[in-house]
């Protein structure tokens, strides 16, 4: 049985996970920041580094113990080094580097969207096969044609802020503790969507590309007259649909344009009850199948990233202890990011 | 007993392997290649040069600051992350407790701004330690060799008193406050 220690810390989640060659995630412990960075309505860089460091390795040990196992069991070490912002991204970066040295283990770098696209994978293995992926969070918010595990082309792109940063942002308008986008989702339920008229950005332009910045502005406007009896609820409940029905037609343009039939979607967004309605209503209409990676695997967490790296190492690669923190890599066609090398 | 001691405080990491009574060999990284690289590649030097593995490792001492915070931090978590991997102990000296042991009457650092770190409440340091200065790695490795072996003393005298070394435990030092008057955003 080979184990592999997955380790994630892209923005503010410290994330360490242990998953075995059949794809079984055998733990995976998530460390939140949100006490820290709520009182900024935002993740503070800086702040967010040193906790990853205060904590990477209890986590680590956290989930080696839950997994029933000890560091010379491990036949891998993975890390997300391609994602993420840079002060966190080395912390994991150092701290996998350091375990995979010490063991003479591969570390095997991995990049974190990827790793999103790969948790619906690893949960529905019809979509090893080719298929389009919305991966939307607050980090990033992209359309990806998955022409296999490996090898990805970004097709839509958002111009501006993610869906998810539009979620936290709309949130601490309407009084919200960071990150607000869950809350938003509670919120939304008891409220009316048609109450205001938001605007779709971008959804008749003829691209696949997203702006979810210029809808800030009208929610803001309004929610800032909530004391003249308006309804919080009704606020958040259209300002949902109106990012859903976005998300909803690009996705399902997205698949028709490539001729793709299966549609995954990954990312914390892809825990919105709206979007987990009627992406797969929409679907239906349009005859595409949609799956939706678990709620446990769409927010940050490690279970991905070692889940990644079990299928890479079934596919030869070998791993590299000449790793560094590269947290804008793209994410390319065959394997652009991931170039299997002896173990050093 | 074999023991490493890295400072990655300053301008380059720095690194010192002490195998039993042999003399103490010594390997600075190359310049402006990143933090993460910069620490590993003095740690594996030295390691190379003394031809052991991570595993053969009873303990490792590294400097938590102040210095650079990002340096800093990648070389306290690499080698918690090494440590733990390699079963070793783990000690962990703030510059001015290596400081004192340096010099009697302790030291104060002049940080990447230019600006003079000294710890809050001590007397006046007795010595000033330009952490970047615009010197070559070898300069600045010879320069810093002495601080190295006492680093080295340090965690044998750690190991001797039976402190844990807890690697999950290590933790970098920081000594001025990032967040003081910044605004609150709400």
């Amino acid at each position: 049985m080979s184990l592999v220690l997955g380790i994630e810390t892209a923005c503010d989640d410290t994330a360490a996970a242990v998953v075995d060659d059949a794809l079984r995630v055998r733990s995976s412990v998530v460390w939140g920041q949100q006490q820290t960075h709520e009182q900024f309505n935002g993740v503070v860089p800086e702040l967010a580094a040193r906790r990853h460091a205060e904590v990477i390795l209890r986590v680590v040990k956290q989930a080696l113990d839950e997994a029933g196992a000890k560091p010379g069991d491990l036949s891998a070490i993975a890390v997300n080094n391609q994602h993420g912002l840079i002060r966190s991204v080395v912390v994991g970066v150092a701290a996998a580097r350091g375990l995979a040295f010490a063991r003479g283990i591969p570390l095997i770098p991995l990049h974190h969207v990827e790793a999103h696209v790969f948790s619906a994978i690893m949960t529905d293995p019809a979509l090893f096969e080719e298929h389009i992926c919305l991966a939307v969070a607050g980090g990033h918010n992209a359309l990806i044609h998955v022409h296999s595990v490996g090898d990805y082309e970004v097709i839509g792109r958002t111009l501006d802020d993610s869906a998810g940063e539009a979620f936290d942002k709309v949130g601490s308008y309407l009084g919200l503790p960071f990150p607000a986008g869950a809350q938003v989702d509670k919120l939304a339920r008891g409220g009316n969507p048609r109450a205001y008229d938001f605007p779709r950005p971008k959804l008749k332009d003829g691209t696949l590309n997203f702006s979810f910045s210029g809808l800030k502005t009208p929610v803001r406007m309004v929610a800032e007259k909530l004391q003249h009896g308006e309804s919080a609820a009704d606020v958040a409940a259209s300002f949902e649909r109106a990012v859903v029905d976005v998300l909803v037609a690009k996705a399902i343009a997205a698949a028709q344009s490539r001729d793709v039939k299966r549609l995954s979607v990954v990312g914390g967004v892809a825990c919105n009850t709206l979007l987990r309605e009627e992406l797969p209503r929409a679907g239906e209409k349009a005859g595409i199948t949609v799956t939706f990676a678990p709620p446990r695997l769409c927010t940050d967490n490690a279970a991905m990233i070692a889940g990644l790296a079990q299928y890479k190492i079934r596919e030869g690669a070998v791993g590299a202890l000449d790793v560094d923190a590269t947290p804008n890599a793209p994410l390319g066609r065959r394997n652009a990011n991931y170039r299997p090398s002896q173990t050093t | 007993m074999t023991l490493v001691a890295l400072d990655a405080c300053g301008r380059y990491t720095i690194s010192a392997l002490k195998r039993g009574d042999a003399p103490a060999l010594y390997a600075v990284s190359d310049a402006n290649v990143g933090a993460v690289r910069s620490v590993y590649s003095s740690m594996d030097r030295v390691l190379e040069k003394g031809e052991i593995k991570a595993a053969d490792l009873d303990a490792i001492v590294v400097n938590t600051g102040p210095g650079s915070w990002t340096n800093t931090r990648v070389a306290v978590t690499y080698v918690a992350g090494l440590a733990f991997g390699a079963e070793a102990k783990a000690f962990g000296f703030s510059g001015f407790a290596i400081g004192k042991a340096f010099t009697e009457g302790g030291v104060a650092f002049i940080d990447q701004l230019g600006k003079t770190v000294t710890e809050q409440g001590a007397p006046a340091a007795q010595q000033t330690i330009e952490l970047f200065a615009e010197i070559g790695a070898d300069d600045f490795l010879s320069r810093r060799q002495a601080w190295l072996d006492v680093m080295l003393r340090l965690g044998a005298d750690a190991m001797a008193s039976g402190r844990p070394g807890d690697p999950v435990e290590l933790q970098t030092t920081y000594f001025q406050e990032f967040l003081a008057g910044a605004r609150n955003k709400t």
